[in-house]
């Protein structure tokens, strides 16, 4: 048996390459304003280890739908004849200029070895108008099974006239954004695809398995790059070698800035491979309220707002059990006589109330060691602070989030939207108290790669069901 | 299943070169050829948990699939150990040479020979342990730089660059894998370190069986310590307690002692007999080169090797990316991307025409039913071809000298439709006369002006209202 195959068709502008690309994750489709962008019906096989479960074709819109009906017209004969005579334009066509987009959009739905069903596309923000029904009416002289998607663009709603209209031309029709649709919606519209044709439903139905057995492994494997940059940051540490008459207070403004802009640096690379996971590729990140292309998602790892956003309040750092933590960490403050560092003037005031509990200021530690050839080695890090992995993670799980539930078909920078960034879904108790212990993990494993190992296992597995939207 | 290949610390370094590699490459691309290679080499199917030596033997064998895999990562270690085992020998024979060396004049000191092979291989026996121990033990990192293997790893200045590379990444100056490789590191080092030792001693016992065999040595010994013959003959006979109740030839006797203590004082000169007495001594000092010398260093070779092994399984395993290829040569691909590249747009890159406010026209036309308050001529939509050619004369006889306005709904995109309606229109109506196209409610207007610039017609214009603005209406 052909594998089912699906011609996405309609006027125009309307979406038709969004909804490919949404229903392809596929970023690389061309998506513009003008209309005629799309000139070339192109393929997108859906395939599990090679074998195609269906296809989608993109095609260009209509252009001369109602010169084309009244060639066709004036050729009828009897309803069972009408295949035959779209065939027949199509075929006296071919070599023309007359209807390049109409030969290009209908030669899939000619074909009887690959029989194609339709996805009539139109754009349920702007009214209902008459130049639509001769390309409908074309259509539905292909016989093939179709399926209307309205899909609305911009923000008017007139999807109820065209529910109305296009009921008449097409057994079922779909509300489908293509633009925001999320994932479970893109399933939802292929097991519709399904019902077109008995014999389709099947494939269609290993197909969504696939996808969503796909969709699961891509959140698995964001979960892991996650857990990695936690246990890199956690872990990280800059050291410098100093003189034996140097003052070693001297390089630590530098040695900091360094420890942060790594730390800067390795949440950048994990964002790209997160990105990367789930296909989306050269996306620009900036801040919806500021409109200028910045790398950091939410103000910088460092800001008040990302701390204030995203770090734990001191209450909740008690009871997740990171304060035995911070109030070891402000006894090693006392006993290390001011050479640990405050972000005091960075976050200090505003944060005082959000962050952790004793000593919670602090980023990273310097400490002198004694070189075993002579010398001394000044190094800041690992941080100690206990709310700085909460601070990581919230970033992550929200650049995911956004990531994750960004459709192909959406173009731009990825807009981050501060309100949205605080109302997501808050960690549970048992959450943060598993997180917390796994943090104090891998804060004791030093070099020891296999605790980081297996405490970055247990992270994977705390933080897979929170990426979960 | 197949057999999985064992891994080798070049395989350690292949591997960190081919995952950096890998950073590089589109994930789609990898999860393809991984998902491939775990076809071919029958993993794909497998969902249960994998214990450690299996993760990283599918590791190795990932590895030697991918056809443009590094696979030299080994020869830079191959070649230091090399070295290490090279300057082992060297130094062993010549100390062989040097303790053993007789010239006639002054017998061979047994104490020396001791000293050397027999209570300095202790010490750095005791040296190993202490590296060897798990974990760091407080005050002991000077011992790892004076490790014999250092001598070794000098050679890799004057090697390639990418092979000194490599060999630099598992020594730990390269800062990338330095905690997933401390302890690949430490085993290393103590690996060559025995190497060298090993050599060490086999080349002193060659040495020195070369010397007992083709000379003719006489053995005494000489101390400046406190120790009379008894004492001495204590220590022979601690020496060889391993040996000496299965090799008596081996163990010296209290006469043998006796007879060999040469003082500084004594002018030195042994009988026939004395000097026959004396070359009993060689049993027993190749003897303990053997046992105290090569035996340990034999264990503690095959001992850094295990735990080599064993630490580059887990530093496999460990390596940033590695278990994302694993996962990715037991999870299915799935594609939904286009087979082939978009080709390039045929839109034209014309700049559009400028807009202007509309001006008296004589007819107007309603493309597509656009709004329209007053009396105006309907075109497009749900009209025939014929109905839209009885516009197009209503409206060229209506205007006459006048232009012609048709409106048009600014969120429907200008279809080719629209512009053959508009070449007919100017057929019609003939040059000089203006046709003006006014889009309303709101749209692209840049693709409206874009697309009426590309017509070519120089009495063509797209009007707007006095704002600039495509006049409101739907949507």
């Amino acid at each position: 048996m052909n594998e089912p195959r699906f011609a996405v068709v309609g006027h125009p502008n309307k979406g038709k390459s969004s909804i490919v690309a949404t229903l392809a994750a596929d970023d690389a489709v061309r998506v513009a304003p003008e209309p005629g962008t799309t000139t070339r019906s192109r393929e997108f096989p859906m395939s599990v280890d090679g074998k195609t479960l269906y296809t989608l074709i993109d095609t260009p819109g209509f252009q001369r739908a109602r010169r084309a009906l009244d060639w066709m017209t004036q050729r009828q004969t009897t309803a069972d004849q009408h295949g035959a005579v779209v065939r027949d334009f199509v075929n006296e066509h071919e070599r023309s200029d007359a209807y390049p987009d109409e030969v290009e959009l209908l030669r899939p739905l000619i074909d009887d070895e690959q029989p194609t069903g339709i996805l009539y596309v139109v754009d349920g923000s702007v009214p209902y108008g008459p130049e639509y029904e001769a390309e409908m009416e074309i259509l539905r002289w292909t016989g093939r099974p179709s399926l209307a998607l309205i899909n609305p663009i911009g923000e008017a709603d007139h999807v109820e006239a065209w529910r109305a209209a296009l009921g008449q031309y097409f057994k079922i029709v779909r509300v489908f954004n293509a633009v925001t649709a999320e994932f479970d919606k893109r399933l939802e519209l292929l097991r519709a695809f399904g019902q077109l044709k008995e014999e389709w439903r099947q494939p269609l139905d290993a197909a969504v398995q696939a996808l969503d057995a796909d969709r699961k492994r891509r959140r698995h494997e964001s979960a892991q790059e996650i857990a990695t940059l936690l246990a890199d940051g956690l872990t990280l540490s800059v050291s410098k070698k100093v003189g034996p008459k140097d003052d070693p207070k001297k390089f630590q403004p530098d040695l900091l800035e360094d420890f942060k802009g790594k730390l800067r640096r390795r949440e950048k690379r994990g964002r790209e491979r997160v990105e990367s996971i789930y296909d989306h590729h050269g996306l620009d990140r900036r801040e919806a309220d500021s409109g200028e292309d910045v790398e950091s998602l939410v103000a910088d790892l460092f800001s008040e707002d990302a701390w204030l956003l995203f770090g734990l309040r001191r209450k909740d750092l008690v009871l997740a059990g990171a304060g035995g933590g911070a109030a070891a960490g402000g006894a090693l403050d006392v006993a290390a006589g001011g050479t640990s560092l405050f972000l005091g003037a960075a976050i200090g005031a505003v944060v005082g109330g959000t962050m952790g509990y004793l000593g919670a200021g602090r980023l990273a530690e310097f400490k002198l060691l004694s070189q075993p050839l002579g010398g001394k080695l000044l190094r800041c890090g690992p941080t100690r602070n206990p709310n700085f992995p909460f601070v990581l993670l919230g970033r992550a799980r929200y650049h995911h989030a956004l990531v994750a539930g960004r459709t192909h078909a959406q173009r731009g920078a990825l807009e981050v939207d501060q309100a949205q960034a605080g109302a997501m879904n808050p960690l549970t108790d048992e959450q943060r108290a598993a997180l917390s212990k796994t943090f104090k993990a891998l804060g004791k494993a030093g070099q020891d790669i296999e605790a980081i190992s297996a405490a970055t296992a247990e992270l994977v597995e705390i933080i897979e069901p929170i990426l979960e939207p | 299943m197949p057999r999985l290949p064992s891994p080798q610390p070049g395989t350690l370094l292949d591997l960190a070169t081919q995952l950096h590699r890998d950073e590089a490459e589109p994930l789609e691309r990898l999860r393809t050829r991984d998902r491939g290679i775990g076809k071919e080499l029958g993993f794909a199917t497998s969902q249960e948990p994998l214990d450690t030596p299996t993760r990283a033997g599918r590791l190795t064998a990932w590895l030697y699939a991918i056809p443009e895999a590094p696979h030299r990562g080994g020869d830079g270690l191959r070649l230091v150990g090399l070295v290490a085992v090279a300057i082992g020998l060297l130094l062993g024979y010549v100390a062989a040479m040097g303790l053993f060396y007789y010239d006639g004049s002054t017998p061979v000191n047994v104490v020396r020979i001791i000293a050397v092979f027999v209570v300095l291989q202790a010490v750095t026996l005791v040296l190993f342990g202490v590296a060897a121990l798990p974990g760091r033990v407080p005050g002991s990192a000077w011992l790892r730089d004076l490790s014999p293997a250092k001598l070794a790893t000098l050679v890799t200045r004057w090697l390639p660059s990418e092979t000194r590379d490599t060999v630099q990444q598992i020594l730990g100056r390269g800062q990338a894998h330095q905690r997933v490789y401390h302890a690949v590191q430490k085993w290393q080092l103590l690996a060559w370190s025995q190497s060298m030792a090993l050599a060490f001693n086999l080349a002193a016992v060659g040495g020195a069986l070369q010397l007992i065999v083709f000379s003719d040595l006489g053995f005494g010994w000489s101390t400046t310590l406190d120790l009379d013959a008894e004492d001495a003959h204590r220590y022979t006979e601690a020496i060889c307690l391993p040996w000496r109740d299965v090799f008596q030839g081996g163990r010296p006797d209290l006469a043998l002692v006796e007879l060999t203590q040469i003082y500084r004082a004594q002018d030195f000169e042994f009988s026939k007999e004395e000097a026959s007495a004396s070359a009993k001594w060689w049993p027993f000092l190749v003897m303990a080169m053997v046992i105290y010398g090569v035996l340990p260093r034999i264990v503690t070779l095959v001992l850094t090797q295990w735990r080599l092994r064993d630490a580059v399984v887990k530093a496999m395993v460990h390596t940033p990316g590695a278990d994302r290829v694993l996962d990715r040569m037991t999870a299915a691909v799935v594609e939904t991307r286009a087979s082939e590249h978009e080709g390039a747009s045929s839109n034209s890159h014309a700049n559009g025409m400028d807009a202007s406010p509309s001006s008296q026209a004589g007819c107007v036309i309603r493309w597509a039913e656009a709004a329209y308050d007053g009396e105006a001529l309907d075109a497009g939509g749900g009209r025939t071809l014929d109905e839209d050619r009885q516009t197009i004369a209503t409206a060229a006889t209506q205007a006459h000298e006048q232009s012609v306005l048709i409106r048009v709904k600014a969120w429907e995109p200008p279809v080719l439709e629209f512009l053959d309606f508009l070449g007919d229109l100017r057929h019609e109506l003939g040059d000089g006369r203006a046709i003006e196209v006014q889009p309303i409610g709101e749209g692209d207007l840049a693709v409206w002006k874009k697309k009426l610039a590309s017509v070519g017609d120089p009495w063509l214009r797209m009007v707007v209202d006095e704002s600039g603005q495509a006049e409101g209406g739907t949507p």
